[in-house]
Parts: C-alpha cells; sequence; structure tokens
C-alpha cells in the first residue's frame, strides 16, 4: 500500500502509470538513466521497461535496452534450472506445480524475462516429496539451507553456485503459501486440479491456474507486506497480466473462491493496489461482492502492513497452545543457516540471533 | 557450407527475443550474442528447420535486397554461428 504522496511513492506511481500504459514515458520526469534503471532494478521490472524502451529517449533507450539483455540472460538461466528440476521431478515422479513468477513468466507474460524473477518456486503435495525432491538436488550439486522452523515457513531452500557471479536457489514448497495464517486455505489436488500446462517448458510443466495464480499472488503479497515487501511493482504486475486474460467467469470464480476460504480482504487489498498503481480495469461488481465478503471476515485486511497484528493472527490461526508455543519458539530461534540467509551475512548464530532479537523488539514496539 | 545446408540449435543453447534482437546464452560455455534484427529473423527461420537458401527465399520477400549479397550475408552469419557453437548441422 502506498503513502498518498512522497516523491518515491509519486515516482513509483508515475513508473506505473507508464508500465500500465496509461501514461507515456513524459511522466516519468527528467531523471539519469542511472537513476532510472536503479528504480527499476528496485521495483523488479527491468525487463518489463525494456520491452517497453522504444517508447524513451534515446539516452535513457540505450541503457535500457543492455538492461533488458541482462534480464534476459538471468531470465534464461533460470529457465535452464527450471528444465532441470522439471526433469528431477519427472524422474522422482512426484506431481508439482511450478509457482508465481516460475510459471507466470512463461504463460501469462507476452516474452518470459518480462517477469523478473530470483529464484524458481515449485509446490509438492507434501512435505516428504518436498524432501525427496531436495535429496535428489543434493546430488546435483545443490545445498540446502534450513527455514525458520516448519511452522514458519513450508519450504526447503536449495542453492547451487551456476556461475562465479549467479547463484540460483530452488524454493520447494509443499503448502502454497509459507504462513499459517493462509497455508492452509487451498490443498494440492484442487490446485493441480485446476492447473494449466506451461508447453514452453516441456510436456510436464504446470503451473496455477489463472484464478487460483491470482489468489495466491494476492497471499503472497498479504504474507509479505508486514515485512516491507509484497508491494513491488513486479509482483503487483502479476494482477495486471492476470487480470487482462480474466473472463466474467473467471471474476465470478474468483469471488466466489476468495469469500468462500476467507480471503476476500486480502485479495481486495490487493486487486485495488494494482488498480491504483497501473490503472487496471476492473469489474466494479467483483470489487463490490469482495467488499461484501471482506466485512464478514476475522482478518481485517487494512492492517496487512502491521506486523504485530499480522503475527498475532497468525499465531491465533494455528490449533492449540502446543502448536502456538511451537511456533513462537520457531519464530524467535531459528536455524543458523535460516539467519545467515536472511541477513544476507556470515556471523555466530549468537551474534544473528541477537540481531533478529533487537529487530524483532523494534518491530513490536512500533 | 553448401546453400542446402540444414542447420539446428543445440539443447545447450538458449534465445530470447527482446525489442528488435535477440539474445542468445551458451550455457555451456556461459557466453551470450547478440544479434540484430535481420539476424534475428534468420534465427527464427533457422529454427524452423529451413535450409539457408530456403531462408534466403523467405528474407528476398521481406527485404529489398539484392539476392548475392544476401546470400552471402546469411552465409557469413550462419558460419560465425556455427564457429561459435550455437548452431550445427543437421544430421
Amino acid at each position: 500500500m502506498l503513502p498518498d504522496s512522497t516523491p518515491a511513492a509519486d515516482a513509483r506511481r508515475a513508473l506505473g502509470r507508464w508500465l500500465g500504459g496509461i501514461e507515456g514515458p513524459e511522466c516519468l520526469g527528467a531523471g539519469s538513466p542511472q537513476a532510472l534503471l536503479a528504480h527499476l532494478q528496485t521495483e523488479g521490472v527491468v525487463g518489463l521497461a525494456a520491452s517497453k524502451s522504444s517508447e524513451l529517449p534515446e539516452d535513457l533507450r540505450g541503457p535500457l535496452r543492455q538492461a533488458g539483455r541482462d534480464a534476459a540472460l538471468t531470465s534464461m538461466l533460470l529457465e535452464a534450472e527450471t528444465r532441470r528440476v522439471l526433469s528431477t521431478l519427472r524422474g522422482l515422479g512426484e506431481p508439482a506445480l511450478l509457482l508465481k513468477g516460475s510459471a507466470l513468466a512463461f504463460w501469462a507474460y507476452p516474452q518470459p524475462q518480462q517477469r523478473q524473477c530470483s529464484d524458481v518456486d515449485v509446490l509438492l503435495p507434501s512435505r516428504a516429496s518436498a524432501e525427496r525432491l531436495s535429496h535428489a538436488l543434493a546430488g546435483q550439486g545443490y545445498s540446502r539451507a534450513d527455514t525458520s522452523g516448519e511452522l514458519v515457513a513450508y519450504e526447503l531452500m536449495c542453492s547451487r553456485q551456476v556461475t562465479a557471479d549467479w547463484k540460483v536457489e530452488i524454493d520447494v514448497h509443499w503448502r502454497l503459501v509459507n504462513s499459517a495464517l493462509f497455508g492452509s486455505r487451498f490443498t494440492f489436488e484442487e490446485l493441480m486440479e485446476a492447473s494449466v500446462a506451461i508447453p514452453f517448458l516441456g510436456p510436464d510443466a504446470r503451473g496455477l491456474g489463472p484464478v487460483h495464480a491470482l489468489l495466491h499472488a494476492a497471499l503472497h503479497r498479504a504474507s509479505n507486506l508486514a515485512t516491507g515487501m509484497g508491494d513491488g511493482l513486479k509482483w503487483l504486475y502479476d494482477f495486471v497480466v492476470l487480470a487482462d486474460r480474466f473472463t466474467e467467469a473467471d471474476w465470478r470464480h474468483t469471488v466466489q473462491l476468495a469469500a468462500e476460504r476467507q480471503i476476500a480482504g486480502p485479495s481486495l487489498s490487493a486487486l485495488r493496489s494494482a488498480q491504483h498503481v497501473f490503472g487496471i480495469a476492473l469489474p466494479p461488481w467483483a470489487l463490490t461482492a469482495l467488499e461484501d465478503a471482506a466485512r464478514r471476515e476475522p482478518l481485517d485486511a487494512a492492517r496487512l502492513e502491521d506486523w504485530r497484528y499480522m503475527e498475532l493472527q497468525t499465531a491465533r490461526s494455528l490449533p492449540g497452545l502446543p502448536a502456538k508455543l511451537t511456533w513462537l519458539w520457531q519464530r524467535l530461534f531459528p536455524s543458523h543457516d535460516y539467519l545467515i540467509y536472511l541477513y544476507g551475512k556470515q556471523g555466530s548464530y549468537a551474534g544473528l540471533l541477537w540481531e533478529r532479537l533487537q529487530r524483532a523488539s523494534r518491530k513490536w514496539r512500533r | 557450407m553448401q546453400p542446402d545446408t540444414r542447420l539446428e540449435i543445440p539443447a545447450h543453447v538458449m534465445a530470447r527475443e527482446l525489442s528488435g534482437e535477440t539474445v542468445l546464452l551458451d550455457l555451456v560455455k556461459g557466453s551470450y550474442f547478440s544479434l540484430n534484427g535481420v539476424g534475428s529473423r534468420v534465427w527464427t527461420l533457422i529454427g524452423q528447420g529451413m535450409a539457408l537458401n530456403e531462408v534466403c527465399q523467405t528474407l528476398l520477400t521481406e527485404y529489398e535486397v539484392p539476392a548475392a549479397q544476401l546470400e552471402q550475408d546469411v552465409t557469413a552469419l550462419a558460419q560465425t554461428l556455427l564457429d561459435k557453437q550455437l548452431v550445427q548441422v543437421a544430421a
């Protein structure tokens, strides 16, 4: 969610309006190529902007085209890793669904490099299946970093140094969303039943169907807003490409599922944010129906950015005191690997844990 | 290289079309290569399984260029791609 008017929010909104096609590049104002590129990198939309580079003045076009080539190279490297994972899954006989950009880039976007990705996300039916894939990937040179605990993040993170300056991460999920608050809203079986083929990646590749993909994007955003992430333009633009393909039946199904699974509030919040930034057209009746359903939900979607509120909601969503206490323990004392991953630096367990406790304390007091 | 030579794209070479160009990545060598507009079109036609003479015939209908010049340019590009192992002669 955006504050109404700060220079950063205005620049972001201008970028959104250009990318959304409602305004010409003049709305970006006069800035240096370096400043524009830095902004695009921060928002994860270099590839998307590069596809519109012909609209820009010459001094911006050249640097952006070069950045677009780099985005295409990264996209190809990720595609190669995705194919490798799919081939491994085929060997294991495990059904799987590609998630987020790992799927959308290859079926929803006009060109894969338009959807910037930093890793490959794959969903498996169970923890046991995820362990099997992780074990097979270990045999191919991937190392595994344990997450904070299975009640905090339903995923295994496997990474491999591909080139001297490029490391790829495969996030192996066994629930659709990492947060326990939303993790059980959909089953793997129902997601697989409504999934779409991704022929670009081969005959076995499948991703979430459009309606599930949109709801997942909304839940991903809702899980990340409180950590200061989640509203990046690259994620919000997923709503643009999905909404663009939606039929009235898709919208009806979205509203029905969102109301049924009690995620109308986060869904409405995400759609409104995308509408605010990119000016996309959304059916008013669908927004009204989501608004009505959101009023009946226990989660207050106006507080998705409130870290303390979201942590409490997550604790409340867990069944029974033992689960709540286990979650709290895992939240406070994650593995050493996970702390290194989280803060992007090496350090002793005690030192990183101290940093974590200080950060948590600051967030709690805020 | 003969006019009826067919080239194919090996599995370790990936390509992406950008606005007006194609970026090629050799996964084995870790090197990349960029093709301009006409080069991109040649790449696409090679990918469709056309022999070099068929590529030239198609391009002659699309661009106003002398046939001899076109054949020379297409052959030169094909040789460069072959030298860089971004394509291989089809069996």
